[in-house]
């Protein structure tokens, strides 16, 4: 008999993210930008992945996790557990070897060092302040007319990055604005802001410790300049895992969900 | 200045410290937590009673005395000390408007945000006419860049005379010996501010004093290392205020012996315990709000059986035998008792949360940056890594502890949840 | 080339083609942190002494790992380079409780990256008969510790040596600060900066010969640029001549500064006629204060008031790093001071490594306008 399936359900503070698994394997994950409320971007990402596996309804999954900023608002789950343990679980799931994961979320970036067994060892965030998130970019897009990704791409063909020392976003959007009507190429801003994010992120890496292997988790993972700077900076390389890394923690949530629902008295 | 300061005080004292300690008086089925409270809140309402009686009618010269300096020594002339840092802690815990309007004012000023909020706070209410012009001002090197030039400050707005001792930040014979003459060197300016020959038999019946209320303190802070640990955590930072300001009056020794009976009846009465972590409170635990210890105790079992400012308070009993034995005694406790104590090395402030952690039995350690405070913000991180090699679980988070619309306390606890459900706590 | 340019050279790096050079030949550098430690002691053991910043330092990932968002930058940069093995140059390091960034500085390079020879000095906060006592005897400890560790004997006549040599500098570089008197002085505060970072950064001996040659070469200097005001400059530490550069392209001329890279560093000579150990107590307890003296604001703000009559001064410019404590307190200050005065007064902030120029430039444009310049 195919076993039941398990759902892990985000929601973060830009986009809901929904991953079904069922026999140690993902048969579903759905990304959706936030709605103004969270139980309603809940709603929608799990309907979304739900008729993604062809099943009629939410009450057919066998146990549901939530988690992320809005985990205490999602009326359907099971269960809530916070979005460290499942970014621990989700990364160490897809790939043992990882000990160390840098969520770089919208509103926040954290540190996690994890442990043999897929526990959270230690952790570190950095939140109040937007550098080092997704907020801090789609910031800096906005000054520079250019999306997460022509970021990413633009900085990884400069020669000479563009020095920004401000800490904080809001300085440090004055200071690009500051390098635009200097003429800085834009290409070497781009490949400036990355190397201050890089340069913040090693930082909080180092308190935590660096524990090879080392990965990055969240949207702006994607953004190849950020990890190749980030690669400079720890002396180390990043590895990458073979999903998305948006939905690493809707993954640990599943995965997380499958356990609570075994320790469950059979009836 | 204003005519008529501690308006702001006075209507904490009348408005809630008197009408809290009447309800509780009134009530005759008090268990051991409310006849302690009863006391907490007249100790309290005692101190401020006496702050703004002498600030208005002067029967006693104003003597501000920056919070490294303990009261003694100006008891022994019959003057009254106003230890200025411990008040931003009475306006934070009651008033959160006050403390908005004087750190404010402060910046309003042109002070800078980053400056500790004590310092501002300070500053405010002297700017809004709360504090009174002192007759002498008394401030030490110690402890830190804030308060060396939030004193200047002070200085300037005031326009009191001012004597400024100098705090070497070595604990040594020589350094403590360095200080106990400038402590000495005071004695002639309080003489000719008091009118009052030196005595040093009355030096000695005040010392006497608080070696009296520091050793019941001691006694109780051995009770807390029983497990269950017998007293709520909410008590920690009252006690130490309370304390602090009055230490060598009998007032503060009665309210200490009654700390200490508090936690014996407690143990007596095999109150019941729902302790199931230990927690060593690392650096200033929030001032505004006592609400985050009785939550963590009702949520998790979670108790603060030990935090940094009640550590400081466990000081050996001062020798009495000579006037050198007193002064020794006095510099040492002054610059220990407090947050002088961070003039020490980053290596003090790790060995003594290490010393904390295994005297303690703490299961796990929560450390609160205060947003202001240099000295943490640059040992904090060598602290992290001893905590690691030691396997002691430990969460970090900044925030300020007078002002609540820096970090707010649903912030603190949703951290404080994170954390112990994380580690698996 | 011009010896302005040579030691403007000397400035813009750290280390520097000199101090490399120093090294080649084997000599010892002992790098320090502030103005109140006594060169002349590093210089009797016959090291290199320089004081220590973090010029060309881009990032400060490494030095976060210790130090944090709350702590000035320069602490931050500084330690960055540390321990990236930028300073392994360094055979030792005397720092004192300068601040409390410093202080956390210093336990940190301790604990993780320490040098041969580390020395950390108490320094009184106040100016007393018994303060200067206490830091007497802190000198003598390290004087005694700079001889166990390089087996060197300070006899007094070495240590008389030193402070002539220092005094000669100092007096060097007063009298090249004083040209800045005249109504079209030869110098930029730019390049004022730039020569006396590079007397912090090279050995005395070879400074002091530039220096006498730089003096005839100022005689027949006119500066080019034109002016529209004459602006004092106070600041805690601050070694960038860039910065000054972007203000006096406004147009605010540095005419004078209380600079602890400038004026407060060099501005009075030890007594030579007292046994040595003693003059070096004297003049570095009594040389113009920083705001860690707890006692010092009113001879501070006399220094700046005599400065600024001598120098025909129009306005002030006070310049402090972000998270300094000390500075966030003493331009509050300053500005209650002077404006009580009636002198224009315009309070700037930054990071250690300039940055957020556009701002700084209009800043400095309105206020030379709001004094009808």
């Amino acid at each position: 008999m195919q076993e039941k399936l398990f759902a892990g359900c985000d929601v973060g503070s830009t986009t809901g993210k929904a991953v079904l698994i069922r026999d140690g394997s993902i048969v579903g994950s759905v990304v959706v930008p936030c709605l103004p409320r969270p139980e309603k971007t809940a709603e929608l990402v799990m309907n979304e992945v739900v008729k993604q596996a062809g099943l009629s309804s939410i009450t057919d999954l066998a146990y549901l996790v939530g988690t992320g900023y809005g985990r205490m608002r999602i009326p359907f789950a099971n269960e809530n557990i916070s979005e460290i343990t499942c970014h621990a679980r989700g990364a160490s799931w897809l790939c043992q070897s990882v000990k160390t994961a840098i969520d770089i979320g919208g509103q926040d970036c954290k540190v996690i060092g994890i442990s043999n067994n897929g526990r959270v060892r230690e952790f570190l965030m950095n939140d109040k302040c937007a550098a080092g998130t997704g907020r801090f970019f789609e910031a800096m897009g906005r000054v520079l007319h250019l999306t997460l990704e022509e970021i990413s791409a633009l900085s990884l063909k400069s020669a000479s990055p563009a020095n920004i020392t401000s800490q904080c976003s809001v300085f440090a959007e004055s200071e690009v604005v500051s390098l635009l009507n200097d003429g800085v190429d834009v290409v070497d801003i781009a490949a400036g802001i990355n190397l201050a994010i890089a340069s913040r992120l090693t930082s909080l890496v180092r308190k935590v410790g660096i524990v090879e292997d080392v990965t990055v988790t969240g949207g702006c993972a994607k953004n190849a300049g950020l990890i190749k700077c980030l690669e400079d900076r720890l002396k180390s390389t990043v590895k990458l895992l073979p999903e998305d890394p948006q939905i690493v923690g809707a993954i640990g949530a599943a995965v997380l969900a499958r356990e609570q629902h075994q320790k469950l008295p059979r009836s | 200045m204003g005519s008529k300061p501690f308006t702001r005080l006075e209507e904490i004292l009348e408005g809630f410290l008197k009408p809290a300690a009447m309800m509780l008086g009134a009530d005759d089925t008090k268990d051991a937590e409310q006849q302690f409270m009863l006391q907490l809140l007249q100790t309290l309402s005692g101190n401020l009673d006496e702050a703004i009686d002498v600030a208005r009618n002067r029967q006693k010269k104003f003597v501000w005395c920056e919070f490294c300096l303990t009261p003694e020594l100006f008891l022994a002339f019959d003057l009254y000390p106003f230890i200025g840092e411990i008040q931003p802690a009475v306006y934070s815990k009651v008033r959160q408007d006050f403390i908005a309007e004087f750190i404010d004012a402060a910046e309003n000023s042109g002070i800078p945000p980053e400056v500790c909020s004590i310092d501002k706070v300070l500053v405010g209410a002297i700017l809004q006419d709360e504090m009174p012009t002192p007759d002498l001002i008394v401030t030490t090197s110690a402890p830190c860049d804030s308060s060396r030039i939030g004193y200047q400050i002070m200085e300037k707005l005031f326009d009191a005379p001012v004597v400024r001792l100098d705090a070497p930040f070595t604990n040594d014979a020589g350094a403590m010996k360095y200080y106990a003459d400038q402590i000495r060197s005071l004695i002639p300016t309080l003489e000719k501010l008091s009118g009052k020959r030196f005595d040093v038999d009355r030096l000695r019946e005040v010392v006497e004093e608080s070696n009296r209320a520091l050793n019941h303190i001691g006694e109780w802070h051995e009770l807390r290392r029983l497990k269950p640990c017998p007293t709520p955590a909410n008590i920690l930072m009252n006690v130490y205020l309370a304390f602090l300001t009055t230490l060598g009056h009998s007032r503060c020794t009665e309210f200490s012996e009654s700390v200490y009976r508090f936690a014996r009846r407690r143990i007596e009465e095999g109150f019941g315990n729902k302790e199931k972590i230990r927690v060593i409170w690392q650096h200033v635990p929030s001032l505004f709000d006592d609400v985050v210890f009785n939550w963590m105790e009702q949520e998790f079992g979670a108790v603060v059986v030990d935090d940094m400012m009640s550590g400081y308070c466990r000081q050996l009993p001062i020798d009495t035998s000579s006037l050198d034995s007193m002064l020794l005694g006095l510099a040492q406790r002054g610059l220990n008792m407090t947050m002088g104590r961070l003039r020490m090395t980053a290596q003090t402030y790790v060995s003594d949360f290490l010393k904390a952690y295994h005297d303690y039995l703490g299961d796990c350690a929560i450390l609160s940056a205060h947003a202001g405070c240099k000295h943490c913000w640059g040992a904090v991180n060598l602290l992290r890594e001893a905590a690691r090699r030691e396997n002691i679980p430990l969460l970090i988070f900044d925030f300020d502890f007078l002002d609540s619309r820096v970090v707010s306390t649903e912030t603190v606890q949703s951290k404080i949840g994170q954390f112990f459900e994380t580690m698996g706590l | 080339m011009a010896v302005i340019e040579i030691l403007l050279n000397i400035s813009s790096s750290f280390p520097n083609e000199v101090m490399e050079q120093w090294r080649r030949e084997g000599g010892k550098i002992v790098g320090y942190f502030c103005s109140y430690v006594p060169e002349e002691l590093i210089h009797a053991v016959g090291a290199l002494p320089v004081r220590i910043r973090a010029t060309g330092s881009a990032d400060t990932s490494d030095g976060d790992a210790y130090l944090s968002a709350y702590n000035c930058t320069f602490t931050r940069h500084a330690l960055d380079q540390i321990l990236k093995g930028k300073f392994d140059f360094l055979d030792g390091i005397v720092a004192l409780n300068s601040c409390d960034h410093i202080r956390r500085l210093f336990d940190i390079i301790a604990q993780k990256a320490p040098r041969p020879f580390m020395q950390l000095l108490n320094v009184p906060h106040t100016t007393t008969d018994g303060t200067c006592q206490w830091y007497l005897n802190e000198i003598s400890r390290l004087k005694q510790a700079l001889e166990k560790h390089f087996g060197v004997e300070i006899t007094d006549e070495k240590l008389r040596g030193s402070i002539r040599l220092c005094n000669e500098t100092r007096s060097l570089l007063k009298r090249i600060h004083e040209t800045r008197k005249k109504p079209d002085p030869p110098l930029t505060g730019a390049e004022m900066l730039g020569i006396t970072v590079a007397a912090t950064a090279m050995p005395k001996e070879q400074f002091n010969a530039m220096l006498s040659r730089l003096l005839g070469e100022l005689e027949s200097r006119v500066h080019p640029d034109k002016y529209r005001a004459r602006i004092m400059l106070v600041a805690g530490l601050l070694d960038d001549p860039e910065f000054l550069k972007i203000i006096e392209g406004q147009g605010a001329l540095i005419v004078a500064e209380s600079l602890c890279f400038g004026s407060r560093w060099f501005w009075n000579p030890a007594d030579e006629s007292l046994p040595p150990m003693e003059a070096l107590a004297d003049r570095y307890m009594n040389h113009p204060p920083c705001p860690r003296m707890i006692d010092g604001h009113e001879r501070r703000f006399a220094f700046i008031r005599e400065m600024m009559e001598a120098y025909s001064a129009d306005g002030i410019i006070c310049e402090r790093l972000k998270f300094c404590d000390l500075w966030a307190g003493e331009s509050t200050l300053l500005r209650w001071t002077a404006r009580e005065a009636g002198i224009p007064l315009l309070a700037l902030e930054k990071e250690y490594t300039s940055g957020g120029l556009g701002q700084l430039r209009t800043r400095v444009q309105s206020f030379i306008e709001n004094m009808g310049k």
